[in-house]
């Protein structure tokens, strides 16, 4: 009697727990999860510095060669003082994965006024047509175009798109560009802002604006000057770059 | 034959309680089973189990041209869509958690903003006037270790040649395109340089005006790369 008592409970025990684990296993699954939006790593001890930017070598005698060979990208049709602009320029961005988004690129010339666009990725395609503006500004508006190429040709994970489009969710654009485009040149606020945010953490010095609809064409550098900075664009271009 | 029957007997008597619960086991087990089995798979953005109760309608005809098939059930595109279209009502819709809006259109249809992975561009539910799914935006994850992370070319094999493409967008830019199957009720956006689908669209099947005019609004196909105009004193 003791031992079919004993036999009985141990059923009895086996039952109920099989019983109460598919409920809890049935609730376990069905529990939600809040949605997470990702806007960036953060801040490191170093955020606010500027990226390590390079020094660049004396050019080749062959300057447009030099820039095929060492960088992958193509300029057509550019005078010399341009085609050495743009190699210093990219050997200052070359500590960065910069180059490595937009190998393959390639860039006609324009004139020496006017406007300047991204129509292509890579591939033979034209990705930029670039106009000659002077000095430093030329480079300026290199990285700025180049900007867009690193967005529109890439994968979404690797230029980090969503992190973008929420950090101006968040905090606003990183420009004022980057917030009229529309309105400026018929553009899209997402994609300017997107250059915007490369352009100035790679020309942390430049304190130019990339449209002359910017009431303030000396801006200060939303990371390096602004007060309060861009915070989470700067965690995002980091992870970019 | 009565020996027989006999030992049967005392053999019952004797293990009566655990004949009892062995009956029950043989009729619970298989119950428990077919339970377990007709669970749907946990969908990613959280979908609640919705036990839901007998649909009022399952197929609902409503006037339209000859080129559009009634309205009908549609098999889901996307392991991350939440509705299946011509099917879940909005009792159902309405218990979907991250709901951010609900708002009653003009023409009769409600509109569900869903909570996405961007925050500027909800996941869209439209029901019809009869409370049924007629539409749902779905957007694709950008990590392509994420579930429900599809390609152009893998979207193409599966349903072939689209019936139209229209290059660029309202949201995405001049730079994407949306490849649309307007008698199969898909259409989606991507980027054919990267080969990123953004967004899956699931409606009823129709017309290719009649997706653009009801379901198009991000459509742009004026859009072309903008021509920036730097201060040329500078």
């Amino acid at each position: 009697m003791n031992r079919k008592i004993s036999l009985l409970t141990i059923f009895h025990l086996c039952l109920i727990g099989f019983v109460v684990s598919n409920i809890s296993v049935a609730h376990a699954q069905t529990k939600s999860n809040k949605v997470i939006y990702n806007v960036g790593n953060p801040p490191s001890p170093s955020a606010g510095v500027s990226p390590s930017l390079g020094n660049a070598p004396p050019p080749p005698a062959d300057i447009r060669q030099g820039i095929i060979d060492q960088f992958g990208i193509t300029m057509n049709g550019f005078d010399q003082a341009h085609l050495q602009l743009a190699w210093e320029k990219f050997w200052e961005i070359a500590p960065t994965k910069y180059i490595s988004l937009i190998r393959g690129s390639k860039i006609i010339a324009l004139g020496y006024t006017g406007g300047s666009r991204q129509v292509g990725c890579f591939g033979g395609a034209t990705s930029v047509e670039l106009v000659q503006y002077n000095g430093q500004y030329f480079k300026f508006i290199l990285t700025h175009e180049l900007g867009h190429v690193i967005r529109n040709c890439n994968p979404r994970n690797v230029t980090k798109y969503d992190d973008h489009v929420n950090a101006v969710s968040k905090e606003g654009a990183v420009s004022y560009y980057g917030g009229n485009a529309t309105k400026c040149t018929g553009s899209d606020n997402y994609s300017e802002d997107y250059a915007d945010m490369i352009t100035y953490y790679v020309n942390n010095l430049a304190g130019y604006a990339t449209a002359i609809c910017d009431p303030n064409q000396s801006p200060p550098n939303p990371y390096y000057k602004l007060s309060p900075r861009k915070e989470l664009h700067y965690q995002v271009v980091s992870q970019v770059l | 034959m009565n020996s027989v029957s006999l030992k049967i007997k005392a053999l019952f008597s004797k293990y009566k309680l655990f004949f009892l619960y062995g009956g029950l086991i043989i009729v619970l087990i298989p119950l428990i089973i077919f339970i377990l089995s007709s669970r749907k798979p946990q969908i990613p953005g959280n979908i609640n189990k919705i036990v839901s109760p007998s649909p009022i309608l399952t197929i609902t005809s409503i006037p339209s041209p000859s080129s559009v098939p009634p309205f009908i059930q549609q098999p889901k595109i996307s392991i991350l869509q939440k509705t299946e279209i011509g099917k879940t009502i909005s009792l159902e819709i309405d218990k979907y958690p991250n709901i951010e809006k609900k708002e009653s259109l003009s023409n009769g249809d409600t509109k569900y903003s869903l909570t996405s992975h961007l925050i500027p561009r909800p996941n869209i539910i439209l029901t019809n006037k009869q409370g049924v799914a007629e539409f749902e935006s779905i957007l694709i994850p950008s990590d392509p270790n994420t579930a429900g992370y599809v390609k152009i070319s893998e979207l193409l094999q599966r349903y072939g040649q689209p019936e139209k493409t229209i290059a660029g967008s309202r949201f995405y830019d001049w730079i994407a395109k949306t490849f649309i199957y307007p008698s199969k009720g898909i259409a989606f956006i991507g980027n054919p340089n990267t080969d990123e689908v953004f967004e899956i669209h699931a409606f009823q099947p129709t017309t290719l005006g009649s997706y653009i005019e009801q379901y198009g609004s991000d459509l742009d196909p004026n859009a072309t790369p903008p021509v920036e105009n730097p201060n040329p004193n500078q």
